[in-house]
């Protein structure tokens, strides 16, 4: 092909017209197919967040079958207690964002915890980048529950809003990484999907890799290219975003509620736990109510005594009450077995109620 | 539903695919019922307006042509504007003018009696009142015939393509479209892609991403601000603001084209612009053009004299401005203009093409000075009120440091804007805006390939409204 300068405008038959035309978009096609392809192959180097949504599927495939639960198998064998049940650690599963779980050091909760409980914990930590509780929802659903894993325990660390009903932020993600299908129909057009610019965000990402990353390929180019990016990016971006009005409305946690009814049929302990965050305004009303309806543990963490990782994890690690929990969990089997216990591990230190 | 919404291509498709298998009425039916169902999608309850200008101007131009006295047709006349121009004083202007009333009675210490109202503005309102209002216009001077088909007609008025944000196009030009049959060929098909593809990236990329940024600092306290920052603020909104117009005019002539239908063009490359009268034949040029024809031309044009000259030439901008909304920056940005059209008349300039056919140097130092001037404008065009304008304004005066916000702001702007300005400067140096369609195809390849690429990978953080719905 050679076309080293513009030719002059020639008179145009529209066979030939329409011929080029095809020709344009067929190039076109071929070269967006190439950058597909690039994508696909090299998506895991684009991000650590991407690197860490592919492991998904491995890290949860590291949960107990159902049946193989120490609750479960309790109470087929209706004589020992999961604290007896030694030859297998406690699974912990840890939902939280990139943006928390930054402030953690996991290993050293693994640990704290490990003393704390006195018997090995295997702990499972999955924190997407901006996920809360719609994310949190589809990863519990999709990849535990749906698929007979459950895990002893599993805690969730939000902050401030990450746990009321709000669709997701990130159509792209859910279709990509999430393992969304049919089955989740129901929840995708209620909570997350609700225009068509929603739909065919999710669908184009279903489909490619080019669409679901743009937005991470945008950010490097940038950040490499223009000076002062990286410092301004987050300045920038706020003031594209239209402010989130208080809402005189209560805020609700339906998707709370079906995730933990959900956890608590697969007989795992729910503990929730309210991250160090700069808002010091009181948990939502609903959110205790409701705490302590569903039997699950609720503790606000938000103003440790600790401004390290490696403290904060050991902050947070005794003041779960891993012990407490176990026992709970063995007793979850008897119907009047089940305490509630909300937990306020800052402020008044009060102990467990 | 916006040009650049999935919602918006899935409509589109799908009344393309039906529009091909129907006859030429079949056809003006479905563009009606499409362009109803488009506009309701913002708000239906103003689909009464539209449909209460288009009978009004119907039967009001079918009156004009068979009225038998002028005094008669003066009187139709007087009854289409009053129509169309009260609709537009009472949506538009009431609050305003009902708020600086009420201001000026306080003042003086009179009680405010005047009402005021939260009126919510119909979107597209001003552009399809002048359309409707150019026609009559038009009918009454006998440039054009009077529709005779009520539907035909309609189709005028409500075009979804050009609905909300124009261009504001003209019977004479529109109408006999409307009344062939339309059977759109390959050429429009490739002129078409062309105009989708370059008005989706001058909105997608340019606009939206300058958005934020122009946000970001017109957001700040004004006096905490550096000259560095309102500068390149300015530069990001004076791109901002022609990627969303000029990319929502080319995007509407695209899909036209697509039906079989040629709108007129609304932009020409502004920025190269050479001269004010030079900008307003490039910028917004259906509605400079219809100022000129039915307000400077009326007034008196330049037949009488040069101070009268003068002051139609302001008072035409002035009124362009406030055509753009009810606030006083806009008054003040159409000061401005007219007068820049003043001074550049009263230097001489005006009468002689000298400025277009200067040598390239002269031109380029023409064309800067211009595009600030027109910047300079732009200011008080984009700012909430004259008094951030002025506060702005005098921030130009301290500079120092650059800061990693003005950084990015001046890196986003030539990572954006100065490809899409030296592609403008290849299709100006022709003088033909859709040259690329007459090159080679591997040209136009390499081309879209970069547009698309930039569509895909640099999405704004946020996609915007166009500005234009809001006038």
């Amino acid at each position: 092909m050679t076309f080293s300068s513009p030719t002059p405008p020639v008179a145009d038959d529209n066979d030939t017209a329409m011929r080029t035309e095809l020709k344009v978009l067929g190039v076109l096609a071929l070269l967006l197919l190439a950058v597909e392809g690039g994508l696909t192959l090299s998506e895991d180097r684009l991000s650590a967040d991407v690197h860490h949504l592919r492991s998904i599927p491995s890290l949860t495939s590291r949960i107990r079958n159902r049946e193989e639960s120490p609750a479960v198998a309790m109470q087929r064998l209706s004589k020992r207690s999961a604290a007896q049940w030694d030859s297998d650690a406690t699974q912990v599963l840890f939902l939280t964002s990139a943006q928390q779980v930054d402030q953690f050091d996991l290993a050293t909760f693994q640990r704290d915890l490990e003393q704390q409980g006195n018997r090995p914990v295997e702990l499972i930590a999955l924190h997407p980048a901006k996920a809360r509780i719609s994310e949190w929802s589809y990863l519990y659903r999709n990849f535990v529950s749906d698929r007979d894993r459950a895990p002893d325990l599993l805690v969730i660390g939000f902050e401030e809003r990450d746990l009321r009903d709000a669709p997701t932020a990130a159509p792209s993600e859910l279709a990509r990484f999430y393992d969304c299908r049919l089955d989740d129909l129901n929840p995708l057009s209620r909570d997350d999907l609700r225009s068509v610019e929603d739909w065919s965000e999710f669908m184009l990402s279903n489909a490619s890799a080019t669409f679901t990353h743009r937005r991470r390929v945008e950010q490097q180019l940038l950040a490499t290219l223009i000076p002062g990016y990286a410092t301004s990016r987050e300045q920038i971006h706020s003031a594209a975003k239209p402010p989130i009005p208080d809402s005189p409305v209560a805020p609700e946690y339906q998707r709370l509620q079906e995730l933990t009814a959900l956890a608590q049929r697969d007989h795992v302990e729910v503990v929730l736990v309210a991250l160090p965050s700069r808002n010091q305004a009181p948990l939502d009303p609903q959110l205790i109510q409701i705490a302590q309806q569903s039997q699950f543990t609720l503790m606000d963490c938000r103003r440790p005594s600790a401004d390290t990782p490696a403290a904060l994890s050991h902050y947070l690690a005794t003041w779960l009450p891993l012990q407490t929990l176990l026992e709970r969990h063995d007793r979850r089997l008897i119907p009047a077995g089940a305490q509630d216990t909300t937990r306020w591990a800052s402020g008044d230190r009060s102990p467990l109620r | 539903m916006l040009f650049n919404s999935f919602g918006f291509w899935l409509f589109f498709v799908l009344v393309l695919v039906i529009y091909q298998r129907l006859q030429h009425r079949g056809q003006n039916v479905l563009l009606l019922v499409a362009s109803y169902f488009f506009y309701g999608c913002w708000d239906w309850r103003f689909l009464g307006l539209i449909v209460f200008s288009t009978f009004v101007d119907y039967f009001v131009a079918l009156g004009i042509e068979g009225a038998d006295s002028r005094r008669r047709k003066r009187l139709l006349l007087l009854v289409s504007m009053t129509a169309n121009l009260g609709l537009l004083a009472f949506f538009k202007y009431y609050g305003f003018f009902a708020q600086e009333l009420t201001e000026l009675l306080h003042a003086v210490g009179a009680p405010a009696m005047v009402p005021t109202l939260r009126i919510i503005l119909p979107v597209g309102i001003s552009f399809y009142t002048f359309q409707t209002m150019s026609y009559t216009i038009d009918v009454y001077r006998g440039d054009c015939k009077a529709a005779r088909s009520l539907l035909d007609f309609a189709v005028y008025v409500a075009f979804f393509p050009q609905l909300v944000a124009g261009p504001i196009e003209r019977a004479s030009h529109f109408l006999p479209q409307v009344l062939a049959e339309r059977r759109p060929t390959a050429i429009d098909f490739r002129d078409g892609l062309y105009l989708v593809i370059s008005g989706m990236f001058r909105k997608v990329v340019i606009a939206d991403n300058m958005a934020p940024l122009v946000n970001t600092i017109f957001a700040q306290k004004a006096a905490e601000l550096s000259g560095w920052e309102v500068m390149f603020g300015i530069y990001a909104f004076a791109f901002q603001i022609y990627g969303d117009f000029s990319g929502y005019s080319a995007i509407a002539r695209g899909v036209s084209k697509w039906l079989g239908f040629d709108l007129m063009a609304n932009f020409h490359m502004p920025y190269f612009a050479v001269s004010p009268s030079d900008f307003w034949r490039r910028w917004h040029i259906s509605l400079s053009q219809w100022l000129r024809d039915y307000l400077y031309i009326p007034l008196g044009g330049n037949r009488g004299g040069t101070l009268a000259t003068y002051r139609n030439l302001t008072l035409t901008m002035l009124l362009g401005g406030l055509w753009h909304g009810a606030n006083w920056t806009f008054v003040v940005w159409g000061a401005i203009h007219g007068a820049m059209l003043c001074v550049y008349r009263a230097l001489g300039d005006g009468r002689s093409p000298r400025a277009e056919q200067a040598s390239p140097l002269r031109r380029v130092c023409a064309m800067v000075l211009m595009f600030h001037l027109v910047c300079f404008a732009w200011l008080f065009f984009r700012a909430e009120s004259l008094t951030q304008a002025i506060t702005m304004l005098g921030c130009l005066g301290t500079w120092g440091a650059i800061s990693p916000l003005a950084q990015t702001v001046a890196g986003l702007i030539v990572f954006f804007c100065v490809p899409l300005l030296a592609l403008e400067w290849w299709f100006d140096r022709h003088h033909d805006p859709l040259w690329l369609t007459q090159v080679h195809w591997g040209w136009r390849t390499a081309v879209y390939s970069y547009l698309i690429l930039m569509m895909i990978f640099f999405p704004p953080p946020a996609p915007a409204e166009f500005i234009y719905f809001q006038f």
